[in-house]
């Protein structure tokens, strides 16, 4: 069990981490649930469809942020935007995907702009059929409809 | 190589089955509108989600060249300069009067010619016809609102005799109608569309029209009306409590309406934090208007059209001295962050304001998720080549 202030979080796969209240509720989903019912914070918190390796990585970028509201001094804004820039660049692709799904579930906004911005640059300048391949999209225009919709943007191509 | 990258391909496609719509929506909201119109035809998914996504607000400006074209830009609070791809290369620039623009469109007029151009869609079309635009003083007041009861774009024109407005004349671009309607104020000025509706600021008539001219606040009372696009009325808006200036400008930030009051010697900034009350005005910066250089220059003419508001922190500041020179303040330092010069020698002192957002919305007044579209629109397509344009004119250096 958790000492006062901390929280025990536990992942899909068994994994139970102990982190600091502060930290913890970096996610919103996790803030309600300690806010509406006090046993959460005394005993485990199961986090549903998020693996270990993912959690420790939220926990880890949890940590960071949870620090630099508490004192600018120490971690200043120009030291968070050099983490975060880390943060994403050393993910591989699978990790991505999951800490998207997982911030997005856990409701931690900042993380969840910042996987999206990632995702947004790797696509910026793909082409259509790229982009159906990356998202795994059936195409569902007929041949004319969708070359009618690209003769309304053709400095877009 | 090729067998790690058909593994990375592989991976992405097998984790990427169940991405919720709502983060999709997440990702292409942070796409550049470029992006988002060859996106469209992924799947209809994707292309309902694009048509709810508009851009960041962005500052745009009218200059009026001694010679040559017309010139637009956005400039945005990184200093970045864009000159937008004018369509009208081939109209007469005499007449040119810009006036207003609305989800992403731009609405301006030559000689009695009404048009509406979409400068990231590059289509532009002749919409309406209203005679008085012919003639040199008779519009005080202008803009262009949507009307979502009848899906149909409204075109707002007042138009004055001897420096008081006689009547307000709204054209819809659906119908291509006009119908004159009553407007009980003097005058009207600052042009800005907000939450869907196009505001004013005017001047109440009060007295003796003559005198107007009159620069005392006490005779007259300044107020923010909006259009009602639906009963086609203007009605009062909520003021703030205290206003130094006869002639504030709104502006749009962060999506709030906002109010930049300066006069010589007190100016403030407000912003409405929550459309339409009164009491969620709140003053966001509060002093004397910033000074140029150390070498004592001055801005021409504090507060009208000079001054505008790039974000909510930040004040963008417009001058011109032979040069048009933009520089960014840091409202709550006091501090003058970044300036940059505009490289443009033969343009005239004369520039036109406005906020603009980037959006894909067709210039045939349909919202853009509807697929059809008209022939006329075909016809009047003009778009050019981006090899063809000069875009970022100006060298912007944000570490400076």
């Amino acid at each position: 069990m958790a000492s006062k202030g901390n929280l025990t979080l536990k992942s899909c796969n068994g994994k139970e981490f102990i982190v600091e209240e502060k930290v913890a509720v970096m996610s919103t989903t996790i803030k309600n649930m300690v806010d509406v019912d006090d046993s959460f914070a005394q005993g485990v918190i199961p986090i549903i469809g998020v693996d270990g390796k993912i959690l420790a990585k939220l926990i880890e970028y949890c940590k960071e942020h949870a620090e630099a509201d508490e004192d600018e001094e120490v971690k200043s804004e120009e030291y968070l935007k050099k983490f975060d820039e880390k943060f994403v660049d050393e993910l591989n692709l699978n990790d991505l995907y999951d800490l998207l799904k997982a911030s997005n579930y856990l409701e931690i906004t900042k993380l969840l702009n910042l996987l999206c911005q990632k995702v947004a640059s790797m696509i910026k300048g793909k082409k259509p059929e790229e982009i159906r391949r990356i998202f795994n999209i059936k195409n569902d225009f007929t041949p004319e409809e969708e070359e009618e919709i690209n003769r309304q943007n053709p400095w877009a191509f | 190589m090729e067998t790690r990258r058909g593994k990375k391909k592989r991976l992405m496609k097998s984790q990427n089955q169940d991405i919720p719509k709502e983060i999709v929506y997440l990702i292409l909201s942070k796409l550049p509108v470029k992006s988002l119109a060859r996106f469209k035809c992924v799947s209809r998914t994707w292309k309902s989600l694009i048509s709810n996504i508009q851009g960041q607000e962005k500052s745009i400006f009218y200059l009026k060249p001694k010679e040559g074209n017309m010139l637009f830009y956005t400039v945005d609070s990184e200093l970045i300069v864009k000159e937008l791809p004018i369509p009208f290369l081939d109209l007469p620039k005499k007449d040119f009067r810009y006036l207003g623009s609305c989800n992403g469109l731009l609405l301006f007029g030559v000689s009695k010619c009404i048009y509406l151009w979409n400068p990231m869609t590059r289509c532009c079309k002749e919409v309406l016809q209203l005679n008085f635009l012919a003639e040199k003083f008779a519009v005080a007041a202008s803009g262009l609102c949507f009307d979502d009861s009848t899906n149909d774009y409204k075109v707002v024109i007042a138009i004055q005799n001897w420096s008081v407005i006689k009547f307000v004349l709204v054209g819809s671009i659906k119908s291509k109608e006009w119908s004159q309607i009553n407007f009980p104020y003097a005058m009207a000025w600052s042009r800005c569309y907000v939450n869907g509706r196009l505001h004013w600021i005017v001047r109440e008539r009060k007295l003796d029209p003559h005198l107007i001219a009159s620069f005392d606040t006490k005779i007259f009372s300044k107020l923010i009306v909006y259009f009602d696009a639906k009963t086609l009325e203007f009605k009062e808006f909520p003021m703030p409590d205290i206003v130094y200036s006869i002639n504030g400008e709104l502006r749009v930030v962060d999506g709030c309406l906002c109010m930049a009051d300066m006069t010589i010697s007190k100016s403030q900034i407000l912003i409405m934090r929550e459309y339409g009350v009164k009491e969620s005005w709140t003053t966001i910066w509060n002093g004397a208007v910033p000074k140029g250089n150390g070498k004592g220059r001055r801005f021409r003419r504090p507060g009208i059209n000079r001054q505008m508001l790039a974000t909510s922190e930040e004040l963008l500041v417009a001058k011109f001295r032979h040069l048009w020179c933009f520089s960014v303040w840091d409202l709550k330092l006091n501090l003058k962050e970044n300036s940059v010069q505009f490289p443009l020698k033969s343009c005239s002192d004369d520039m036109i304001w406005d906020t603009y957002i980037e959006s894909l919305v067709p210039v045939d007044g349909e919202t853009p998720d509807s697929s059809r579209h008209t022939k006329t629109f075909e016809d009047k397509i003009k778009w050019l080549p981006e090899s063809e344009r000069s875009t970022g004119m100006v060298s912007s250096n944000p570490v400076l």
